[in-house]
């Protein structure tokens, strides 16, 4: 059972040191309309194997990029970066919450998707039909899954051959949205089929994200429920009781210590390990 | 009959013709040069109130001389002409030869490579002075290309061609003759622009079986190469021949005073050469890549004209300079 | 910080891969849009250039810079799709092909005019896009070289020196005056590419520049016996030269390519040479001429990463 990464599928053991949540590129979709937005490509390149090959020499294995499908990945670019670094990344399929990441394409009501015009890539699971409708559960599932068994799909309709190794999703803060929890549940089925697990983002909902996820079928396992360290909603009984089931816990905003809403210092962080710990859920 | 870009218009129609102008132009490739600009609404506003100055002065047709290659816009002229009121006979053909672009002269390049090519190889396919002037015709009976690989629904209404170079080149003489061959087969006037050359080629020219009226030998009050015997010998002949850059009175070779054209005119019209003269500014109206003419095409008749008169050129000759003669290059032979 | 600038925005030297430093994607002498006999099908054409391209790209190619430089068949937005959809990093360029590729309109011009021209293109965009070119071209070939020719050259010079960007001739045959003219604007020899040193031979002239620093470029590969082209040479003599370059250690100067074109304007597909071609033949036979896998990987990666991105 080995991991999909960028450079291609290695052994869990050989993942060494793993950084469970990162962004290599990160943007709202839709940035590169704006044109404020400078992406220099070369630059930014540079900039992020600088930090590859920091966190390398740290003693650092691999990276999760949890970008999903639409906050900015880019696969070619982190290839070559996993390459020339030497760090394994594992890419990310999945929506996070609507407002910044699933575009109107897939909102709005259902309509139907022709035969002819979908691609050989859809690949059969069983007990499914490819769904026809836009705005349902199983058009998601197909959506994540033939990212994580094909390869994930790159700008201009080019299906790459680079396998996501992850499954990321979530919501809004404040409530789960009718697509959102189709995303949720889309998330759950595809990685149940492809074998891999979920991380969450926002923690405003995260029972409810944990329970979506159950229903559909995946093991607790499977589960990691992200940002618990996010100063609005930190509980450690949530978090106690999430560990309990089975699922991971993930204090993955080390280092964000001030200058935005959900940041504090990391001495509490450590704090919350310490008492996960000491209950026995390291 | 007269092919304008807004379709044909009977000769005797024509009026007064402005028989030589430019209102768009520019060398080929000025459109990847990034320091010319061309503010497309803006430039139309300025020709408009050039074309409305030109009729209120008399004027109702112009010739514009801009050829296939040197900034012609079929569309823009089409809605020019439109909205002044004023026909637009648009020209095709490829001009000079430091005008013509290296697709027109890539192909006898390679002629020159093919001594040093294998036997039993095809050989390449080159356009010669037929191929020219079925392309110029096709200018004329089906419409003027455009960017994009569009063909306009205007179509050109009379031919160009330009000599520099002594002898004329292949180049030249290729597209020379290729216009030849359009002007005739569509019945159409072409225009000389050809210097001290004019009188050698004028002759290669009729050869194609052009008549003699549907020519204009242009630019004869070019400084550089005056010439009253040559303009009474093509006068002699039935060909036009034009003092085609009034108001170019300074800031180039060719200039000189207006005062010498009006002597110039004179001088045919006391020869008996008055059928025999057509007029004109030649200006640039809009230049992309190139300077606009200091003055515009309403000095012919603004200024040029009353030197005329008050030179003793009567109304009677005026009119035929003005009217006559160009009707009668687009009439029925 | 050294940077390709493609059609798509800049791109770091790491992400170059396999790189065919001399193509086009539609190619040709200036004035073919006058003449509608040398029209063609837009889409049709696209198809093809796509084809070609992702041909190279499944036969491992990365990174495709086109040498059509200034109204020779430059086609920005057809560069543009063609990258996006091909996830290929195209490069365009700047710089004439010589007179005949030249345009009247840039005919009276200094070396002044050509170097600011160039230096726009490099640093601010190509024509009047944002989009900026990555190479200089420098071309011509007549002998002696021309008036415009020589300013051209020059200006390249200027605006290489001026933005760090590297210059690739087109024209063998008037070497030493090309040479003479860098000399003299003080342009590295290790930022010059010379094309077309397999269309007119001389290997110890190749290995004399070489050895100054220039980069040799065998890039009419596939352009073999059967051509049109009197350059024409079998692909075996091609290879060949590039073993007795590395055997003489100068492997580090190096270039490969086709001088493939997608489409050449008034002639229509060009049959003589085909980019993916120098990958699925090509490379197969230097490897059967004793040439080492890492010497491969030299001529047609790290060469190209070296020379390439603007300094």
């Amino acid at each position: 059972m080995k991991v999909e990464t960028l450079t291609g599928p290695v052994a869990p053991q050989d993942l060494g040191i793993v950084a469970m949540r990162e962004h290599l590129l990160l943007g709202r979709h839709g940035w590169h309309w704006a044109p404020e937005v400078r992406f220099d490509r070369a630059a930014a390149f540079e900039s992020v194997l600088a930090r590859l090959e920091a966190f390398k020499k740290r003693g650092g294995g691999t990276l999760v990029d949890a970008s999903g499908i639409t906050l900015g990945r880019n696969v070619p670019f982190y290839r070559r970066l996993s390459e020339l670094s030497g760090v394994h990344i594992v890419a990310s399929t999945g929506f996070g919450e609507q407002s910044s990441s699933i575009p109107g394409h897939f909102l709005g009501r259902a309509y139907r998707v022709s035969t002819d015009a979908r691609q050989h890539w859809v690949r059969e699971i069983p007990g499914h039909f490819y769904s026809s409708h836009g705005e349902s559960k199983e058009y998601l599932m197909f959506l994540f899954y033939n990212e994580l068994t094909e390869g994930m799909a790159a700008p201009c309709m080019i299906r790459t051959g680079i396998k996501a190794g992850i499954v990321q999703t979530g919501s809004a803060w404040d409530g789960v949205s009718r697509l959102e929890e189709f995303s949720i549940r889309a998330a759950a089925m595809a990685a149940r089929h492809a074998g891999v697990s979920v991380i969450t983002t926002s923690a405003g909902q995260a029972r409810r994200h944990f329970e979506l996820l159950s229903a559909e079928g995946l093991e607790a396992q499977r589960i990691v429920i992200g940002h618990c360290d996010d100063a609005r909603a930190v509980d450690l009984d949530r978090d106690r009781s999430f560990a309990e089931k089975g699922a991971y816990v993930a204090y993955d905003h080390v280092g964000w210590e001030k200058d935005a809403p959900h940041a504090m210092a990391d001495d509490e962080r450590v704090a919350l390990v310490k008492a996960m710990v000491q209950a026995g859920y390291a | 009959m007269a092919i304008t870009v807004n379709g044909p218009v009977p000769d005797d129609r024509l009026g007064i013709v402005a028989a030589h102008e430019h209102l768009l132009y520019g060398l080929p490739g000025w459109h990847d040069d990034p320091a010319v600009l061309f503010d497309r609404p803006k430039v139309f506003d300025a020709l408009l109130a050039a074309l409305r100055e030109f009729k209120a002065a008399g004027g109702n047709s112009l010739m514009d001389a801009s050829g296939t290659l040197c900034g012609r816009d079929p569309e823009f002229l089409k809605a020019l002409s439109a909205a002044a009121g004023i026909n637009i006979i648009a020209s095709c053909g490829l001009g000079a030869q430091e005008l013509i672009p290296g697709y027109f002269g890539l192909p006898l390049a390679e002629r020159a490579l093919r001594e040093q090519r294998r036997d039993g190889e095809p050989p390449l396919w080159i356009p010669d002075a037929g191929y020219i002037g079925g392309m110029l015709g096709a200018e004329m009976s089906d419409g003027m290309p455009m960017a994009g690989m569009v063909r306009s629904r205007a179509c050109a209404g009379f031919v160009l061609c330009a000599c520099s170079a002594q002898p004329a080149s292949e180049i030249e003489e290729m597209a020379i003759r290729g216009a030849a061959m359009a002007a005739r087969r569509h019945d159409v006037p072409l225009r000389l622009e050809g210097g001290a050359h004019a009188p050698r080629l004028f002759p290669l020219i009729t050869a194609e079986g052009l008549a003699a009226g549907r020519v204009v030998i242009g630019h004869c009050d070019d400084a550089r190469c005056l010439d009253s015997a040559r303009d009474r010998e093509l006068a002699s002949q039935g060909a036009y021949v034009a003092y085609d850059h009034v108001g170019w009175q300074d800031g180039s070779p060719h200039a000189m005073p207006d005062a010498q054209r009006v002597q110039q005119v004179k001088d045919m019209v006391a020869a008996g050469y008055a059928e025999r003269v057509l007029l004109s500014c030649g200006t640039v109206g809009c230049g992309l890549g190139v300077p606009a003419s200091k003055h515009g095409m309403s000095h012919l008749l603004k200024d040029f004209v009353p030197r005329l008169s008050g030179a003793g050129v009567g109304d009677s000759a005026l009119h035929t300079l003005l009217v006559e003669n160009p009707r009668r290059l687009f009439a029925q032979l | 910080m050294a940077h390709l600038n493609t059609v798509l925005g800049t791109l770091h030297p790491e992400e170059m891969g396999i790189t065919a430093v001399h193509e086009h994607i539609l190619f040709g002498p200036p004035g073919w849009e006058a003449d509608p006999g040398a029209w063609f099908k837009m889409g049709k054409v696209f198809e093809k250039c796509y084809n070609d391209l992702m041909d190279f790209k499944l036969q491992g190619g990365a990174t495709f810079i086109d040498a059509s430089g200034i109204g020779s068949g430059r086609e920005l937005d057809v560069h543009i799709k063609l990258a996006s959809a091909t996830g290929l990093h195209v490069v365009a360029s700047t710089g004439f092909l010589g007179e005949l590729f030249t345009a009247p309109h840039f005919h009276a011009r200094d070396a002044d005019y050509f170097e600011t021209l160039f230096v726009h293109e490099l640093t601010v965009g190509m024509g009047r896009t944002r989009v900026k070119a990555g190479v200089i071209n420098a071309g011509g070939g007549a002998q002696p070289m021309t008036r415009l020719d020589a300013a051209q050259h020059r200006g390249a010079a200027r605006a290489a020196r001026k933005t760090g960007a590297a210059v690739m001739t087109h024209a063998i045959n008037a070497l030493d005056e090309q040479l003479a003219i860098f000399r003299e604007e003080k342009l590295d020899p290790a930022r010059i590419i010379l094309g077309g040193c397999d269309t007119r031979l001389d290997l110890e002239r190749d290995k004399r520049v070489a050895k100054a620093g220039c980069y040799v470029a065998y890039d009419h590969v596939g352009l073999e016996s059967w051509s049109r082209m009197a350059h024409a040479l079998p692909d075996q003599r091609r290879a060949e030269l590039v073993k007795a370059m590395l055997d003489a250690e100068l492997g580090d100067r190096l270039i490969v390519s086709a001088g493939s074109s997608g489409w050449v304007l008034g002639q229509g597909e060009d049959h003589l040479s085909n980019v993916g071609n120098v990958l699925r033949y090509f490379v197969p036979r230097l490897a059967a001429a004793g040439v080492a896998e890492a010497d491969v990987r030299r001529i047609f990666a790290d060469n190209p990463k070296r020379v390439l991105p603007i300094q």
